[in-house]
């Protein structure tokens, strides 16, 4: 999906609802070897403004980098039941990436 | 330590090669006050002399517009598009900022990189056409 043009944005948004300290974010990189981007908001605030704008975990947004709209949006099972947003989400990215509409 | 992990999973499933993406830098103009002065066809009388005294006259290249070449800004997608915001399809998703890893190619595990402050002005100056903007929580 890189190769084709898209860029994917994983936001750790909270821990139990609360603010991600940096080391957290490490952590969960390094469990998981994430090589995509991954970010959490700036600590020194201590918010979870990212929580509170983009809503709950397990949400996918299909986005157009030019307007921000989001072309389409995903919501996978919290309880892990079911279908993961990326899986939903890669196959409508890929046609979009595509020339699709 | 828990998360939504099936994601990740997913994810890393998926071939990360990076397109090139790259902006090429705009070379310098050469055509100059001097270099246009140059080109006059020099005879005698006025214009010859405004011509010669321009060619011998030190130049304050700083005040030279046609002498500086373009700073090389990057990608120019101009102003982040303006509110109402919203987080359901077919909303504008707000301009956030973040700290971490910026990870375009794929190539390595995110904390081998820089850490820093980004943001979705951010993203979208990558020149890329479209994200897969992910939400995870620690619970």
């Amino acid at each position: 999906m890189l190769q084709a043009g898209g860029v994917v944005v994983e936001i750790l948004e909270s821990n139990v609802g609360g603010p991600v300290p940096r080391a957290q974010l490490d952590a969960w990189v390094n469990t998981y070897r994430i090589p995509v981007t991954a970010v959490i908001d700036p600590p020194d605030e201590n918010v979870t403004r990212t929580l509170m704008t983009y809503g709950i975990r397990e949400s996918l947004f299909v986005v157009d980098l030019r307007t921000m709209r989001i072309v389409n949006k995903y919501n996978g099972s919290v309880a892990g039941i079911g279908p993961s947003s990326i899986t939903q989400g890669v196959t409508r990215i890929l046609e979009l990436l595509a020339g699709g509409m | 330590m828990r998360t939504r992990s099936r994601f990740l999973s997913a994810l890393l499933a998926l071939p990360v090669a990076l397109a090139a993406c790259s902006s090429e830098p705009v070379p310098p103009s050469n055509t100059t006050p001097d270099a246009a002065a140059a080109d006059v066809l020099l005879t005698d009388g006025p214009a010859a002399d405004a011509a010669l005294a321009d060619l011998v006259t030190p130049v304050d290249v700083a005040e030279s517009p046609d002498a500086v070449a373009p700073a090389d800004t990057g990608p120019t997608v101009g102003p982040y598009p303006a509110g109402p915001y919203g987080n359901r399809a077919g909303n504008v998703l707000a301009n956030l900022s973040w700290e971490g890893y910026t990870n375009l190619e794929g190539a390595a595990v995110s904390t081998t990189l820089p850490y820093g402050p980004t943001s979705m002005q951010a993203v979208r100056e990558t020149g890329r056409a479209f994200a897969l903007v992910h939400v995870s929580e620690f619970f």
